[in-house]
């Protein structure tokens, strides 16, 4: 076989057309509204969480109450525990304890 | 530039894809050996095109570059799948001269070939360019060009006569 030969061989055939879900396809694709940087959002999304817990919790340290809070704690443990003046005494008793407790690891 | 009135990037894609898509696709079905993967490069070539915001100067030219751009950008990543595709890379110009096992021998043979050769041989046998325009098309010297078609053909006669 010599290269006329082959080149006769290649002309009986052509490549292969694309097919119509070729073009639907390709045209299927939407030009870019806006670029977008995947890492910025990302770092935006962790920057709001961030800000949004430390809010969170500076108000909830800025608005404890130590005396509101064992006075709530005497008042639901009375309840629990009868609701009359015994209860309560006992009630009181039982935070004052814990809150003795705790005394040595409370912040200064 | 022609005085085409405005179109959207969509549009222009649309009428460009029905210019020139045929051919692209064809090419790189042959460069790339591979005729999914050559879909592939034609939607990279598109999804570029539609990106592209302001007007092209020469957009069959730019077309031709990006498309040999991206086969051989997706040769040199080896991103195709290897010997998975078997869909054909031919078919016969006369549909009732069908040599079933001569079209299966010839795309093995043009399998085995280097793209670059593959290439020549696309642009000078099936799409008749001569080869100046393919040197020019391929950024080759024709002496370049003349090499890897006298090879590509000499390879390919020798696979097919083992055959």
């Amino acid at each position: 076989m010599n290269d006329r030969q082959i080149s006769e061989m290649l002309t009986r055939y052509r490549p292969v057309e694309p097919d119509e879900g070729v073009r639907a396809r390709v045209l299927a694709q939407r030009p870019p509204v806006g670029r977008v940087w995947p890492w910025a959002a990302a770092a935006a999304a962790l920057l709001a969480a961030t800000i949004g817990l430390h809010t969170a919790t500076s108000r909830r340290i800025a608005t404890y109450n130590p005396e509101q809070a064992g006075a709530d704690a005497v008042d639901s443990l009375t309840a629990a525990l009868g609701g009359d003046r015994t209860a309560r005494r006992m009630a009181e008793w039982i935070v004052l304890v814990g809150e003795r407790r705790r005394e040595p690891l409370r912040p200064e | 530039m022609s005085d085409r009135p405005r179109e959207t990037a969509t549009e222009r894609a649309g009428r460009l894809y029905d210019e020139l898509g045929a051919g692209l696709y064809r090419y790189a079905v042959m460069v790339l050996a591979d005729a999914a993967a050559a879909e592939d490069a034609v939607q990279q070539v598109f999804a570029a095109l539609l990106r592209q915001q302001g007007a092209i100067d020469n957009e069959a030219h730019y077309l031709r570059r990006a498309i040999r751009n991206e086969c051989y950008s997706m040769l040199r990543r080896r991103s195709l799948r290897r010997d998975e595709d078997q869909r054909p890379l031919l078919e016969p110009v006369a549909a009732d001269a069908m040599d079933q096992a001569e079209r299966l021998a010839l795309e093995r043979a043009l399998r085995g070939l280097p793209p670059e050769q593959r290439e020549v041989i696309h642009l000078h046998v099936f799409e008749g360019w001569t080869f100046q325009e393919v040197a020019d098309g391929c950024g080759e010297s024709i002496n370049t060009v003349a090499a890897r078609y006298r090879y590509g053909l000499a390879k390919l006669r020798q696979m097919l006569a083992s055959r």
